[in-house]
Order: C-alpha cells, then sequence, then structure tokens
C-alpha cells in the first residue's frame, strides 16, 4: 500500500538535520571523521564503556562483551581510551567485526600514545569520528561532550566497570535521557558506589555477563538508518 | 469499579517480532521507528492511516483529552517519552485539544519489552500515580490513552483503572501506534489497523482480542 524509497544517509549534516530536538539538544553541531561513515547507518551500534584502569575481571567481561556483540554482527562503540576502551575495540577487530571509536580529542590528536596502531588499523578499515576541529585544544570538558556523543550514536550503551566519579556516568545518563537502552553489569553493584542504583531507577537494566548475548539480540535499531522512508 | 471493564483500542500497525520476511522486517523497522519516536519519518502515514479508516473516529473528537502511557521508570529530565511525542504530534495535527501528561510513573517496574515474565495490571497499579487535575469544564469527559506499542495490554489497562479511580464517569480508550502480533503465521504487511478491546475482570486479570 505505502511507496518505500531508502533514505541514504551519506555524511554528517544530513543525519543531524534527521535527529530530533531531544537528540539535538546535546547533539554535536559537526562530526569529523575517517574510515567508512556508513557505520553509523548500516548496522546495530553498542556502546561498550568503563574505566581507564580496569581490573582483570572487568577486562575479560569487556573481552567477552565485545566478542558477542560482534556474532550478533553489531557494531562496537567506544572512546579509544586506556581500559575497558581498548580492549573493546581490539577485540571486535580480532573477532572480525567493526568498530566505532569517537575521539575526545581531534582526529588529529590520538591518545594515550600506545593506542596509534590501533587508531591508524580503524581509521583505515573501521570508523573514527570526533566533535573537535583539527588543532584544537584538548579540554577536560571534552570527554564528557564525547561521551554524550557516544550516547547518540548507538543504539544502546553497556557499562563494564567504572568509578565514583567516572566520566562514563555521563554517557549512562545521556543514554537513558535519549530513551536507548542502559546496561550496566553485574560486578558494579558489588563496588559500594551509588550511581548504579540511582540509574536502575530511572530505567537502567542490571545484566550479567551471561545474559549479554539473549538481551542485546532483542534491542531495537533506535538510531537513524539508511532505511526505508515511505 | 464495575467489573468487567472493557477497554476498547485502536492500533494503526502491526508487527511480528519473529518473522523473518520482507514484510516483518518492514514492520521491525515501523517498531523501531515508533519507539524512538521518529514522527518526522512515520508521521505522515500515520496520519493517512487515521484518517482513512472512520473506526478512528471516537479516538480523536476533537473533545477527546490525550494521555500519553508513562515509561516502566521515571523519566530523566528531558527524558525522550515515545508516547507523549506522538500524543503531541496527533494534537498538532488537530487530532485532539489537549494533550495531559496525568499519569506518572513513581516507581520503577521491570520492562514490559524484556521480560518474559511481564509486569501484571496488579503489579503496575502501586507504581503509577495521577498528577493534578484533568483541565476540562465538559461534563463528559473522553480520554484517549496514547501509547508506542501494544503487546499484553496490562500496562494500558493499569492506566485505564487508574484514571476510572478518580474520574469514574470518564470513558476511556486506548490508541497505540504499533500492536504486536506474535501469534500469527502468516504476517502481509505492518500497514494494518486493529480495533478491539481489552477486558479487565475483578481479578485483574486481562484478555486481550484481537
Amino acid at each position: 500500500m505505502y511507496q518505500t524509497t531508502t533514505m541514504r544517509i551519506t555524511n554528517y549534516n544530513e543525519y543531524f538535520s534527521l535527529l530530533s530536538p531531544i537528540e539535538k539538544k546535546y547533539a554535536p553541531v559537526n562530526l569529523f571523521h575517517r574510515g567508512h561513515f556508513h557505520f553509523m547507518t548500516d548496522y546495530v551500534k553498542v556502546s561498550v564503556v568503563g574505566s581507564r584502569k580496569v581490573s582483570s575481571e572487568g577486562a575479560i567481561s569487556a573481552s567477552i562483551i565485545s566478542q558477542v556483540l560482534t556474532e550478533l554482527n553489531y557494531v562496537v562503540v567506544s572512546g579509544l581510551a586506556e581500559g575497558v576502551d581498548t580492549i573493546a575495540h581490539s577485540e571486535a577487530i580480532k573477532s572480525g567485526g567493526k568498530t566505532i571509536a569517537v575521539l575526545g580529542t581531534p582526529l588529529n590528536k590520538v591518545t594515550p600514545k600506545a593506542n596509534e596502531q590501533l587508531y591508524s588499523e580503524i581509521c583505515k578499515n573501521h570508523l573514527a569520528v570526533s566533535q573537535f576541529q583539527e588543532n584544537s585544544i584538548v579540554g577536560k570538558a571534552n570527554f564528557p561532550m564525547r561521551n554524550r556523543t557516544m550516547a547518540l550514536i548507538s543504539d544502546a550503551t553497556i557499562i563494564v566497570e567504572a568509578s565514583e566519579i567516572s566520566g562514563t556516568r555521563h554517557q549512562g545518563w545521556e543514554a537513558l535521557r535519549l530513551g536507548r537502552p542502559l546496561y550496566l553489569l553485574e560486578d558494579l553493584f558489588k563496588r559500594n558506589l551509588t550511581w548504579p542504583q540511582k540509574m536502575i531507577d530511572y530505567g537502567a537494566i542490571r545484566i550479567h555477563l551471561s545474559e549479554i548475548k539473549d538481551s542485546l539480540s532483542l534491542i531495537s535499531q533506535l538510531t537513524l538508518v539508511n532505511e526505508f522512508s515511505f | 469499579m464495575n467489573f468487567p471493564f472493557e477497554l476498547n483500542y485502536s492500533t494503526a500497525f502491526q508487527y511480528h517480532p519473529k518473522l523473518q520476511t520482507p514484510a516483518a522486517i518492514l514492520s521491525h523497522k515501523i517498531r523501531d521507528y515508533t519507539k524512538g519516536a521518529r514522527v518526522n519519518i512515520i508521521g505522515d502515514i500515520l496520519l493517512d492511516t487515521i484518517n482513512r479508516h472512520p473506526q478512528f473516529e471516537p479516538f480523536f473528537k476533537s473533545s477527546n483529552i490525550l494521555v500519553p502511557i508513562p515509561k516502566s521508570s521515571p523519566l530523566v529530565d528531558g527524558a525522550l517519552w515515545p508516547s507523549l511525542e506522538f500524543a503531541s504530534f496527533l494534537f498538532a495535527h488537530g487530532l485532539s485539544t489537549q494533550v495531559s501528561r496525568l499519569i506518572e510513573r513513581k516507581i520503577p517496574i521491570r520492562k514490559s519489552a524484556i521480560s518474559a515474565d511481564r509486569p501484571t495490571v496488579r503489579e503496575h497499579l502501586p507504581t503509577l500515580a495521577l498528577t493534578g487535575e484533568l483541565l476540562t469544564e465538559k461534563e463528559e469527559i473522553n480520554i484517549t490513552l496514547v501509547d508506542d506499542v501494544l503487546t499484553k495490554g496490562n500496562t494500558s489497562m493499569a492506566c485505564a483503572l487508574k484514571i476510572k479511580e478518580k474520574y469514574p464517569l470518564a470513558n476511556v480508550r486506548l490508541f497505540t501506534v504499533v500492536q504486536t502480533k506474535s501469534l500469527e503465521e502468516e504476517f502481509t504487511s505492518f500497514a494494518v489497523s486493529h480495533f478491539n478491546r481489552i477486558v479487565c475482570y475483578e481479578s485483574l486479570k486481562i484478555f486481550i482480542h484481537n
């Protein structure tokens, strides 16, 4: 009954123009990229985020989660920081999957230095994005802004491990505000933290590692996609 | 409250969660656009559907008050609330003269969409609260609850009962953008509207007529 046409989003300007008012509130006006922009619009994307100083258990969890997401043909989104982010990106690549790095720095300034090779691989065969102009100064405010951008472009967010004052919390709250599923790994609740339960009260989902595959296989694609219009 | 209580409902579209046929896959996209409140993408076909079926008329009389159904947990400031987005969209296109955030979720409940064990009407009721008063001078109050996806109807029925507690003479109906159709073996199109009722018994068990 309805004619369908495929809506192709080929760049961020087009992407931004289709965002809802709620999404636009914290959406960056610009999003520069290197690599395959279509990773933003052709796949389900799940953020895997957490501490830079990750425990050995957290590292194993991040690795398993990334593998599971790759099996589901989802893109693993993370922030290219040390710890959970690095593991998430690396495991996705190693497992033959896809990854998007959302930088808190401009595309021509990579930190940490130890991730230069990983970054190079992501730019070549995956996707790196940044809302910060090349050569701009990196300030502390960059990272909460980046975290909100990660929430925006992800269909769901999984927090693996984070401290009481971790910047990851910004992404959690933004995911809840955008109505995207937010998963908090079970171990967070053994750590005497105050924010996980607060997030649960606003709709976050407590999840055990063994439940990741079943739960994530059911998520909706809530971000903008190259899809049919009517 | 008189039981059994019947809640008449209408739905614009349908989706099949399990089938992987082209028609079912297209319906998954409709569901995703609905849950993402992408009124800029499906708004036109939603209006077209409502305007083409006279059976939608009782749900969108000009005197009707649209009341969005709350999500499963309280909202953070400025959060996306799909039911409110659709209610506001319908209001903006002349299908009501008022949208009222009459019901809120004061205590979180496990999500219906992901629970194998969905919350029942009885479990929903204490988590919901009416906020303020309906602003109307009319003697006859017509309320259309608005929601994004209808599956079993527990959330909607709990909201209807909550309203009827305070406004026993109000006419309460339910409109949802999409209805889940998981039992149908043949699924031809998302563009099928449904008009039926959900019945609630004194035990607070419900039955959704499909």
